[in-house]
């Protein structure tokens, strides 16, 4: 049948066939109208698409067509649309007793359209029967019948036994399905070989290998006698080289069907496939799309062609997948017909005066970039084979003057080696970091600033595509210039260094097995350098190189120009990526390397090196008392400086209740002279567990180490506790001596209540060594300090009492909330030791409480 | 007590360095866990000594910031010229109450920013900075270019430089020799745009300058009529304040309307000559007059007559 249809009516019978199934009536019913004189089934397909697209009477219509032209695949659904939308129509008892007729006669035909209106308005079943009774001629039949079997063979095998013996067992059934497949196939049937073929697909390769052996040549051959069906299954079968066979022999039968854009659509696939699948096509083989855009399988006007018609059918994905490609075949029409698509679908419009519309959208500056290149193409961008293990290193006084600069200008850094800084940076999307090597480039010593802009997992190392220079050319000039779209660019951010000396900006894509980043714990000082990756993975950098001549002021401008520049270029790069995954792929295939993506990189072997990891571990074996294990861990960090792991020990002996073990981790941290704000924590939650044990003094040691490590809490219980004593000058030479240190580090909530408490405690041990009321007043008054501290309401109160206002300090402290009353009552209750003047003043602060009571009403209102 | 946060800007930041500061505030300042705000709080003046006991052991930013204090001692800039950190020791070494007998232990400091730290020093002597003239280092040089204890024969040398940061400096230091200044004022854009303020230059070198800036330039003809010449120039020094009576004169004729425009915003310009100016067909030049300080009522109300827009 087909081969008497030219191929070009095939590639519109595919195309629309595929629309329909989309759910592109509009587009079907057109396509179907070109061919309804050239395909047999096109008049009737024509109906179907009318009537998927609820025009009813249009639908009758022209089934009604089909069916005088002689379709009798059109009379089930012509008498089934009368029947339910014209019930006056005259025909419609005819056509009905027509129809029962046939299908008496078991005409394949008519059978075939009955079960498929009973498959969509009716029962599966009927419909299966239906379809097997249309027999073994109707190929389109048994086609519709073959997925129910597959899903159900016990069921539904009984449709196309024909008389032969069912078969028994899950092997004997694939079988049975391959023989009843192949029986088509050797027939010709070409639509039956793909079914065979996804059928095959499905399962092991050993059982399928011969049959693809026979099937691909019988493909192929009904490709090139005018069966498109197998467009598809074949090329994918030569892109991931399943069979051998000729791309471009397919492709010039793609352009026989005028089918262009379902190849480029189908190769986009294969990629996408590859990228998520990370599969490598051959082994260093080039990928064979690649190569049939960098070997000139398709000239530029088939580019231009498929972008076009991609365009036409709304196809973004292919027509921007086509500009692409166009770009790298070298047409820069490529990049800025992918530019103003891009700019449609978001509402930019660029004209060399001006950018209107979402100029903060993710991928405004590369829509304005691209298009704007023309007029400001943005400086040279260098692509530089950057191997970091092959890096030589400068010499030190350059090394010192770049450490110099940054320590100048107060920017975190850390220094891995002599030669090579990490620095961590906050951008709008966490975490990331910026590396520094010094370097000798081609005889010339400079520093080499970069970062990571993301890795592909896919190890065909080919480098940048121009499409893809030309993309980091345009987030460069963005990144650069200070008023990057205006028509006159007005400075960048290396102004003022002179021409010649301004950071040359580059960009890198190297394969290697060898992945370095940095981990920050806590913004520590504390950088690793690992080899995460077993396999090799592509990186994409973008970096700049600085150098050596420049010093002070323009030092610090280059690196601090290069920080902000690489940091935007980032952030940008990220933000197209969530923007638009798939139209960011189209360009890169990188994944945009985030803190968390680097997390996950880490070699397992490299675990005793890694502090944060090593504390999950010891947690794990602390928690789960395998001392044994932890002993060595902990000592081991003590060895190489990690006190926190100490820390961690020491919480959670502590919480254990083993003070024993919680107060050697703590000494040995301690010894090791470890300074962290957390650790102060872990030595208050130790203190309070030797105080509730009635052990004061070591409680006490463990506090004062606490405090001195910026513990909030631990500070108000020494001074309490001082005060107690009597102890007001040691109290309040401790405060003094680590007030501020405390002060400039709170760090919770909890924190800054305890700085109101240790405060007030502190005007306390003043009054009691002479301070005036007025001193100790203003104190516990200042409510920036002071605010919602219960203590700091209660002793202007106390002393405006004893003083002798009492009628108004009595009123005033009734109308203290009564949490606070409760919290007073406790912290002056009788049972409390003290000594000399704090135990008079309690004294004194229970009588004034008592004093504040409401007065207890009698049973009788008096008024 | 809970976390107030202090954002900075330009107005916190004015606050925190206010001497009239609530002391208070400033002790709140001065303990907040933003290093940020202790840096600007380590520069009031109102600083008290257990203030500055504190901030002497805090981090390096808020140490630096302290070193910068306008009311530190000399003794505890001499404790921050000892610090490891090259900004603390940078701003100890340049401030002002920085003992001068001092200074020269760090002429000789390995690190140009030191050695431009004592450059900028108002104690560095003609000889220290004779010495650092010769610095290899352009940021040594541009301070050295700026200072008011450099002497003319080391500005006249220094008046070639290569950096255009030396040029700067060299072109607003008021202790440049007349002649240095004078070839400026014909030299390059970005040396007449430094040296036009210069307040040493005479008004025989200016009036000179502006008669050179009527002429076409290279690359004009006659079409170019009224913004014939260097305007730049001539604006520049229409900007001078003082400006003295025959400058103001000669550019409130200017023919360019930028040129008057600058002459009508000057403070230093009487009312009877933006008088005059407010009746200028050009609205720049009226809009000028009715910013001016310095104008009348009238004037003003002269001005506006003739049309401003807002």
């Amino acid at each position: 049948m087909a081969k008497n249809i030219e191929k070009k009516a095939l590639g519109t019978w595919l195309k629309a066939q595929i629309a329909l199934g989309n759910g592109d009536h509009e587009r079907a019913i057109e396509l179907f109208q070109e061919i309804t004189d050239k395909h047999p089934d096109a008049q009737r397909y024509l109906a179907l698409a009318f009537m998927d697209s609820e025009d009813m009477d249009r639908s009758i219509t022209e089934f009604e067509v089909a069916y005088k032209k002689g379709d009798l695949k059109a009379l089930p659904w012509l008498s089934y649309l009368i029947e339910n939308n014209q019930e006056d129509n005259p025909q419609a008892q005819f056509l009905s007793d027509e129809v029962s007729r046939l299908i008496a006669e078991n005409n394949p035909d008519v059978l075939l359209s009955a079960a498929n209106i009973e498959m969509v308005y009716g029962d599966s079943a009927e419909a299966c029967a239906l379809w097997s009774r249309a027999g073994k001629s109707s190929w389109l039949a048994m086609m519709n019948l073959i997925p129910y079997i597959i899903e159900d063979p016990e069921e539904n095998l009984q449709y196309i036994l024909f008389g032969k013996q069912a078969p028994e067992g899950e092997e004997e059934i694939i079988d049975f399905i391959i023989d009843f497949l192949w029986t088509f196939v050797d027939q010709g049937n070409s639509e039956a070989a793909v079914t065979l073929s996804q059928f095959l697909a499905n399962l092991d390769e050993e059982k399928v290998a011969p049959h693809f052996e026979r099937l691909f040549p019988i493909l192929w051959q009904s490709i090139q006698d005018g069966e498109p069906y197998a467009l598809e299954l074949y090329q994918m079968a030569l892109l991931h080289e399943v069979v051998e066979g000729d791309l471009e022999a397919l492709h010039q039968e793609f352009i026989a069907y005028g089918l262009e854009e379902f190849e480029l659509a189908i190769a986009n696939e294969f990629m996408a496939s590859l990228e998520e699948n990370n599969q490598n096509p051959s082994n260093g083989s080039p990928n064979p799309i690649r190569s049939n855009v960098a070997g000139g399988s398709w000239d530029k006007d088939q580019y231009y062609e498929a972008a076009n018609a991609a365009q036409e059918e709304g196809d973004q994905y292919a027509e921007l997948s086509a500009w692409r490609s166009l770009e790298d075949l070298g047409d820069p029409n490529g990049l800025h017909n992918f530019a103003i698509s891009v700019g449609q679908e978001i509402g930019l419009s660029v004209s060399f005066m001006s950018v209107d519309g979402p100029t903060d959208h993710a991928w405004a500056p590369f829509v304005a970039g691209i298009l704007q290149q023309d007029m400001r193409p943005g400086r040279e961008i260098a692509e530089l084979e950057l191997l970091p293990e092959a890096i030589p290193t400068a010499n030190s006084l350059f090394f010192k003057r770049i450490i110099e600069s940054l320590e100048f200008n107060f920017i975190k850094y850390s220094v891995v080696d002599y030669a090579y800084i990490a620095i961590p940076y906050t951008g709008e999307n966490g975490i990331q970091t910026i590396f520094l090597h010094c370097a000798t480039i081609d005889g010339l010593e400079s520093c080499i600033i970069s970062t990571t802009l993301g890795v592909d997992e896919i190890t065909t190392f080919e480098g940048l595509r121009p499409s893809q220079s030309r993309t980091l050319r345009a987030l460069y000039r963005n990144a650069e210039l200070i008023f990057p779209n205006t028509m006159i660019d007005i400075g960048d951010v290396f102004s003022p260094i002179s021409d010649e000396l301004k950071p040359s900006p580059f960009i890198s894509n190297f394969e290697s097995s060898t992945l370095s980043y940095g981990r920050f714990f806590e913004f520590s000082d504390f950088v690793a350098s690992i080899d995460p990756l077993a396999s090799s993975m592509q990186t994409l950098v973008a970096g700049y190189g600085i150098s050596s001549e420049l010093s002070g002021p323009h030092l610090d401008t280059a690196l601090q120009g290069s920080f902000q520049a690489l940091i935007q270029i980032y952030d940008s790069f990220v933000a197209m990526h969530e923007a638009s995954e798939d139209v960011m792929e189209i360009l890169f295939p990188h994944t945009p390397l985030r803190s968390e993506v680097a997390d996950m990189l880490i070699d397992k072997d490299e675990i005793t090196a890694e502090p944060e990891t090593l504390s999950d571990f010891l947690t794990v074996l602390l928690a789960s008392d395998d001392d044994e294990q932890a002993q060595p861990i902990i000592e081991k960090g003590a060895a190489s400086g990690l006190g926190e792991l100490q820390v961690v020990a020491t919480s959670m002996a502590v919480a254990d209740g083993d003070l024993a073990k919680a107060s050697k981790w703590a000494d040995m941290a301690l010894a090791s002279g470890y300074q962290a704000r957390f650790f102060g924590d872990a030595l208050n939650n130790l203190g309070w567990a030797y105080l509730m044990k009635k052990d004061v003094s070591t409680g006490m040691k463990y506090l004062r180490h606490s405090a001195q490590q910026g513990c909030a809490n631990a500070m108000s219980s020494v001074t309490w506790n001082l005060l107690e004593e009597g102890k007001f000058q040691e109290a309040r030479d401790f405060f003094d001596a680590h007030y501020f240190s405390i002060m400039s580090r709170l760090d919770s909530d909890e924190d800054f209540a305890q700085a109101s408490n240790m405060r007030s405690n502190d005007a306390l041990n003043r009054w009691a060594l002479g301070a005036s009321d007025e001193e100790v007043i203003a104190i516990w008054s200042d409510e920036k300090f002071q605010e919602g501290h219960a203590e700091s309401l209660f002793y202007p109160l106390l002393i405006q009492w004893r003083n002798g206002d009492k009628e108004r300090a009595s009123a005033a402290l009734a109308a203290l909330p009564a949490h606070i009353i409760a919290e007073l009552n406790d912290a002056f209750a009788e049972d409390r030791k003290r000594v000399g003047w704090f135990a008079d003043l309690s004294a004194e602060a229970r009588e004034f409480l008592g004093s504040g009571k409401p007065k207890k009403k009698g049973f009788f209102s008096r008024s | 007590m809970r976390y107030i946060p202090i954002e900075l800007d330009e107005d916190s930041i004015a606050e925190l360095l206010d001497p009239a500061i609530d002391p208070s505030d400033l002790e709140f300042a001065v303990v907040h866990v933003n290093n940020g705000v202790r840096s600007y709080a380590a520069q009031n003046p109102s600083l008290t000594p257990t203030h500055i006991q504190w901030l002497l052991t805090d981090l390096a930013q808020v140490q630096a910031g302290l070193a910068q204090n306008p009311s530190i001692d000399s003794q505890t800039l001499k404790t921050l010229a000892a610090s490891t950190h090259i900004r603390v020791r940078s701003n100890a070494i340049s401030h002002p109450a920085f003992p001068a007998d001092a200074l020269n232990d760090y002429v000789g400091d390995p690190s140009s920013r030191i050695r431009a730290a004592v450059a900028a020093s108002p104690h560095a002597s003609a000889e220290t900075l004779a010495l650092l003239a010769q610095d290899s280092e352009f940021e040594v040089r541009a301070a050295v270019a700026a200072h008011a204890n450099t002497s003319p024969a080391i500005l006249s040398t220094l008046s070639n430089d290569s950096f255009d940061e030396v040029i700067r400096a060299i072109a607003e230091n008021p202790h440049t020799p007349l002649d240095v200044l004078e070839r400026y004022l014909n030299g390059t854009h970005h040396q007449k745009l430094n040296v036009a303020k210069n307040p040493s230059l005479t008004d025989e070198i200016l009036k000179r300058a502006i008669t050179k800036a009527m002429e076409l330039t290279e690359d004009q003809d006659e079409s170019w009529e009224d913004s014939r010449g260097d305007t730049s120039l001539r604006g520049w020094i229409a900007e001078r304040n003082p400006l003295s009576p025959e400058l103001i004169s000669i550019l409130s004729a200017d023919p360019y309307l930028w040129v008057r425009a600058e002459v009508a915003k000057n403070p230093s310009v009487p009312d009877s000559v933006l008088a005059q100016l407010a009746l200028d067909p050009e609205e720049s030049v009226r809009r000028g007059v009715v910013d001016n300080p310095s104008a009348s009522a009238d004037t003003k109300a002269t001005a506006a007559l003739l049309g401003i827009e807002d």
